[in-house]
C-alpha cells in the first residue's frame, strides 16, 4: 500500500509542556482519513508539520512522495488546505480572494469555482471581513477544492458551522472525492461526522498517536466485556485488553480491542465466565480509548 | 570664620581708622591755621598731608572693594585655567569647565590669537542656579557669569543659565568673550564688521554663504567680483569708498529688484504709486528715486562676506593680527586689513576670493557613490528579509 | 503571481500611497509658492532667503520618504502578521519567493510617490523664473527621494519579515548600545556608543547616508 502521507519518528517540541514524539502516521492514497483527538492533542500541530509550516526537531515526513519541509512548495501546489481558523485577507472581496488564490495554482478550475460559489450562495462582491462564519467556511472549502488538489488537508473544517452549512461543505467534499481519487486528511473532534465519511481513523492524544486503523476495525474491534471469576494474570489473550475495572458484584468490566466472536473460548481456558459483550459506537470507543490511554500505568 | 568674612571685618576697621585720622587731621589743621603767620606753610603742609591721606584712603577703599566683591559674589573656590580663560567653578563643575574651556579657547585663540590672552582679566563663574521653571522640579541649572577683574576688583558683566552640555556652554563662553573683545574695537571697525564675528561658527560656513551671495547677488559689482575683478570685490565688500553706491554698484534692473525686495517698507501710503511705477512699469528712475528717498542702506554683499574677509586676514596675519586690526583705528578699513594680514590689500582680497570660490556648496545632485551605496544597503536588507524563516 | 500580490498590497496600502502621492506632488509646489513669504515673485526673490526657505523644506522631504517607506513596508506585512502567516505559508511557493514578490510590490508602489514628487518639483521649477545663479534640481531631488524611501522601506521590511526572534535580536542590539553607554558613564567616561553608532549610520558611508545629502529643489 502506498501512502499519501507518511511520517517516521516525527518529533516536534511546541513548548516546554507539549511535544509530539515519535509520530508514525500512515495515510493511504485515496483514503478519507479521519484524524481524531480532543482539543490540544496536537492535531493542528501535526497538520502544520505535514504541510511544512513547522520544522520538525527529528524524523521524516513524506507527502505525495515529496520530502517535507524541503519540497513543501511543490507539495503545496498539489494540496488543498483548509486551516482551523481562516486566515484570508479580510479586506479582499470574495471575488478578489478567488482571483488571488487562483494566481498561485495552475490547476485552478474556474468553472467549478463558479459552480461552487453559486451552490454555496457566496456573495462575491462582499468583503471577507464581513462574511458570516458559515460563508467563510464555505469560501475556504471552495478555495481548497477549486484548485483540484490530489490531497485535501482539512483542519476542523466544519467546526462551529450550523448543520445546513456543514452538510453543504461535506457534500461538496464527497462530490469531489467521488469524481477523483484524491486523499482526504480531515481532523475533527466531531466523531459522528467522521464516522459517516471516513474509511481510516487515527487518534491523537497529548502528542501521541494512540491508534491508527481502518474505520471498520475501529468500530467493530472495540468492545466492553462483562466478565466474572477473572484471574489476575491473563497470559496470552487473543485480543488487547485496554482496561479492567471492577463492576457490580464479582463482575469486572473489560475494554478490549481486536475482539472477534470466536474468542469466547479464551475465557473457558482461564476459568473465567464471559457474561456480556457490549458494542460501542465510534464516539464511545473514542472516549474509552482516551480514558484507558490516560489511566496511570499500574 | 571664613576668609571672606575676616577680610571684610579687617577692611571695616581700616576704613574706620582712616576716617578718624582724617577728622583728627582736619581739626589739627584748623587749630594750626589760627596762627596767621604760619598760615601759608601750614596750608602747604596740610595739603601734603591730605594728599597722603587721600592715597591711603583710596588704597583702603580698593582693598574694601576687593573684599566686598569677593564677598558679594561668593566666588566658587576652584579655579580652572585653559589658555587665557579663567573659570571659577564649584568643584563638581571643574571637568565641565575644562571641557568647555578647551572647546572655547580653541575657537578664540584660533581667531584672535594673542589678543585672546587679554581675556585672563575676566573670570567665568560657573555655579548652580535655580530657574523659576525648574524650581518646582528641584533640578539645578548651571549658571555662567562673566565678571571683569580690574585691579583685583570683580564686577559683574553678564549672567545667564546654560545647558550642561560642554558644547553649548562653550558657545556661550565664546560669545561672551567675543563681545568683550569687540568692545575694544573702534566704532568704524565695529560698524563695518556688524554683526560681530562669531568664532564658534566655522570659517567655511561664512565662505559658503559668501559664495551663494556672489553667484546670486543683485548687484552688478558682485558678478564682476565673481569673475575676478578685485576692485569690484573691494567695492562689494565696502572697503573701497564709492561715491554713489546705487549708481556705481547696481544697474537699473538691480534698482528694480532692490525696490521689489523691499516691498514691505517701500510700498506704503504715498509711495504706492511710485512703487508700482517702478515695479510694474519698469520706471527705473522712479526706482532709484525711491531708494534714495528711503535711505535704506544697501550693501552688495552681506556680513558673512566681510567676516570671511576678516578671517582670511587674521589667518594670514598670524597671532598678532587681531591686535594690529584693533590698534590701527583712524586708518581706512582696507589699510587696516592689509596691516592685519601683512600683505597688500589686493593680495588679501585675491586670497579671500579664492577661498570663497573653493567653498562652493556640494551640489544637490545625487552622487553616483551615494546612489550605489543606497542601492547596496537596500539590496543587503532585501536579502536579509529573503532569509525570512517559517516558524523555525 | 506578482500581479496578484501587487494587487493585494495596493488594496490595503492604496490610501497610504494616495496620501503620499498627493504630498509628494504638493510639497515641492508649495515650497516654491510659499518661498519669500508667499509673495510668488520669482526673479525678485532674495536668493539667500529663497535658499534658506528651500533648505527648511529638506526635513519634510526626509520625513515623507521615511514615512512612505515605513508605512508601506508595515502595511505589506500587516495582514500576514494578523493571520500569523498561515495563509502565506500555505501557498505553493518558497518563502524567499513570496518575500521577493512582496518586496517587489512594495518598491513598485513607491514609484508613483517618487514620480509625483518629480512631477511636482518639475511643475514648481518651470512655473517660475529663478533668481540669477540658482538652478532647480527636480530630477536629483526625486532620485534622492526614491532611494531614501526604498531604503527606509527595506529596513522596516527586513525587520517585519523576520520572526519574533529576529526582532528580538534587533532589540537586543539596541539595548546593548544603551547598556554600553550606561556602563561607560558609570565609570566616569563620556557615553559615545549610541552617538557614534548613529553618526556612522547617517555618515556618507553609512546605511542612511542618502538621507544626509542636500534635499534642495532649488540650489546654486
Amino acid at each position: 500500500m502506498t501512502h499519501a502521507i507518511q511520517t517516521r519518528d516525527l518529533t516536534y517540541r511546541a513548548s516546554k509542556t507539549f511535544e509530539i514524539r515519535d509520530l508514525a502516521l500512515n495515510v493511504p492514497h485515496g483514503s478519507l482519513y479521519g484524524f481524531l483527538g480532543p482539543n490540544g492533542s496536537g492535531k493542528t500541530t501535526t497538520i502544520r508539520l505535514i504541510l511544512g509550516l513547522l520544522r520538525p526537531v527529528a524524523g521524516s515526513i513524506s507527502v505525495l512522495s515529496h520530502s517535507i519541509p524541503r519540497e513543501s512548495p511543490r507539495m503545496l501546489g498539489r494540496t488543498g488546505y483548509v486551516p482551523e481558523r481562516p486566515h484570508l485577507y479580510p479586506m479582499l472581496t470574495v471575488e478578489e480572494a478567488m482571483r488571488y488564490h487562483a494566481a498561485f495554482y495552475p490547476s485552478w478550475d474556474w468553472k467549478w469555482a463558479d459552480e461552487l460559489a453559486a451552490t454555496f450562495l457566496l456573495p462575491r462582491q462582499n468583503k471577507i471581513g464581513g462574511l458570516s462564519k458559515g460563508e467563510t467556511g464555505k469560501l475556504m472549502m471552495l478555495l481548497a477544492l477549486a484548485q483540484r488538489p490530489e490531497l485535501l488537508v482539512l483542519d476542523e473544517p466544519t467546526d462551529g458551522l450550523d448543520p445546513v452549512v456543514r452538510r453543504d461543505v461535506l457534500m461538496a467534499l464527497l462530490d469531489y472525492v467521488s469524481q477523483t481519487s484524491a486523499t482526504v486528511f480531515i481532523s475533527s473532534h466531531l466523531v459522528h461526522e467522521l464516522e459517516r465519511i471516513c474509511d481510516w481513523v487515527g487518534v491523537m492524544d497529548r502528542g501521541w498517536l494512540i491508534a491508527e486503523l481502518p474505520m471498520q476495525s475501529f468500530k467493530n474491534g472495540i468492545k466492553r466485556l462483562r466478565v466474572s471469576n477473572a484471574p489476575a494474570m491473563l497470559g496470552d489473550a487473543p485480543f488487547v485488553v485496554l482496561s479492567r475495572e471492577p463492576g457490580e458484584g464479582a463482575h469486572e468490566l473489560w475494554l478490549v480491542r481486536g475482539w472477534q466472536p470466536p474468542m469466547t473460548q479464551f475465557f473457558d481456558g482461564i476459568g473465567a465466565n464471559l457474561r456480556e459483550v457490549v458494542d460501542l459506537d465510534l464516539e464511545e470507543g473514542f472516549v474509552e480509548l482516551l480514558r484507558t490511554f490516560r489511566q496511570p500505568q499500574s | 570664620m571664613s576668609d571672606v568674612a575676616l577680610a571684610r571685618r579687617r577692611t571695616r576697621r581700616r576704613v574706620a581708622a582712616l576716617g578718624l585720622t582724617v577728622i583728627a587731621g582736619g581739626c589739627w589743621t584748623a587749630a594750626w591755621a589760627q596762627s596767621a603767620a604760619a598760615r601759608a606753610d601750614s596750608l602747604r603742609l596740610g595739603r601734603a598731608s591730605l594728599q597722603a591721606l587721600a592715597v591711603a584712603f583710596t588704597a583702603a577703599r580698593q582693598e574694601a572693594d576687593r573684599s566686598d566683591s569677593l564677598a558679594r559674589y561668593r566666588l566658587p573656590r576652584d579655579t580652572v585655567r585653559v589658555g587665557g580663560l579663567v573659570f571659577r567653578v564649584m568643584p563638581a563643575y571643574a571637568p565641565l569647565a575644562r571641557n568647555t574651556g578647551t572647546i572655547s579657547w580653541e575657537q578664540l585663540d584660533g581667531m584672535f590669537g594673542d589678543a585672546a590672552l587679554s581675556l585672563s582679566s575676566h573670570v567665568f563663574v560657573l555655579r548652580d542656579g535655580m530657574t523659576e521653571i525648574n524650581r518646582s522640579q528641584g533640578t539645578r541649572t548651571p549658571t555662567v557669569e562673566l565678571a571683569e577683574v580690574v585691579d583685583g576688583v570683580i564686577s559683574p558683566k553678564h549672567r545667564e543659565s546654560v545647558n550642561i552640555a560642554p558644547a553649548d556652554l562653550a558657545n556661550r563662553v565664546t560669545r561672551l568673550a567675543t563681545a568683550e573683545l569687540r568692545a575694544r574695537q573702534d566704532v568704524a571697525l565695529r560698524e563695518w564688521l556688524n554683526p560681530m564675528l562669531n568664532p564658534s561658527s566655522p570659517a567655511w560656513a561664512d565662505r559658503e554663504r559668501t559664495y551663494i551671495e556672489l553667484v546670486t547677488a543683485d548687484a552688478r559689482v558682485s558678478e564682476r567680483c565673481f569673475v575676478g575683478d578685485l576692485l569690484r570685490c573691494r567695492q562689494a565688500l565696502l572697503i573701497t569708498p564709492v561715491a554713489d553706491t546705487l549708481s556705481e554698484l547696481y544697474d537699473a534692473a538691480g534698482w528694480r529688484r532692490l525696490v521689489q525686495q523691499r516691498e514691505g517698507s517701500l510700498r506704503s501710503g504715498r509711495t504706492v504709486p511710485d512703487f508700482d511705477r517702478c515695479v510694474n512699469d519698469s520706471d527705473f528712475q522712479e526706482c532709484l528715486a525711491l531708494l534714495r528717498h528711503s535711505g535704506v542702506p544697501v550693501a552688495p554683499l552681506g556680513g558673512a562676506a566681510r567676516h570671511s574677509l576678516v578671517r582670511t586676514a587674521l589667518a594670514a596675519g598670524g597671532r598678532g593680527a587681531y591686535a594690529r586690526l584693533t590698534s590701527s583705528s583712524g586708518k581706512p578699513i582696507a589699510e587696516r586689513l592689509a596691516l592685519t594680514a601683512g600683505v597688500p590689500v589686493d593680495s588679501l582680497v585675491s586670497m579671500w576670493r579664492s577661498a570663497v570660490l573653493a567653498a562652493r556648496p556640494v551640489r544637490t545632485g545625487v552622487l553616483p557613490g551615494e546612489a550605489w551605496l543606497a542601492v547596496f544597503w537596500a539590496t543587503v536588507l532585501g536579502l536579509v528579509s529573503f532569509g525570512s524563516t517559517r516558524w523555525r | 503571481m506578482f500581479k496578484a500580490i501587487l494587487f493585494t498590497q495596493w488594496r490595503w496600502g492604496r490610501v497610504l500611497v494616495a496620501t503620499c502621492v498627493v504630498a509628494g506632488f504638493a510639497i515641492p509646489v508649495f515650497s516654491v509658492r510659499n518661498a519669500g513669504g508667499g509673495s510668488w515673485n520669482g526673479p525678485m526673490w532674495n536668493a539667500l532667503d529663497l535658499l534658506a526657505s528651500m533648505q527648511s523644506y529638506g526635513p519634510i522631504y526626509v520625513l515623507l520618504a521615511g514615512f512612505a517607506g515605513i508605512a508601506l513596508s508595515t502595511s505589506a506585512w500587516a495582514p500576514d502578521h494578523a493571520g500569523r502567516h498561515v495563509y502565506a505559508l500555505s501557498l505553493p511557493l518558497a518563502r524567499w519567493h513570496y518575500v521577493l514578490l512582496r518586496y517587489g510590490s512594495g518598491v513598485v508602489l513607491l514609484v508613483p510617490v517618487s514620480l509625483a514628487l518629480w512631477i511636482g518639483a518639475l511643475v514648481a521649477s518651470v512655473s517660475t523664473p529663478l533668481p540669477t545663479g540658482l538652478h532647480a534640481y527636480p530630477g536629483a531631488l526625486a532620485l534622492r527621494f526614491a532611494l531614501a524611501s526604498v531604503l527606509s522601506f527595506s529596513v522596516i521590511f527586513a525587520v517585519a519579515s523576520g520572526t519574533k526572534r529576529s526582532a528580538g535580536y534587533a532589540l537586543a542590539v539596541l539595548l546593548g548600545l544603551v547598556l554600553a553607554d550606561l556602563l561607560i558613564s558609570l565609570f566616569g567616561g563620556t557615553p559615545v556608543v549610541i552617538e557614534s553608532t548613529l553618526g556612522w549610520l547617517f555618515s556618507s558611508s553609512g546605511v542612511f547616508g542618502i538621507f544626509t545629502g542636500r534635499w534642495m529643489l532649488i540650489d546654486v
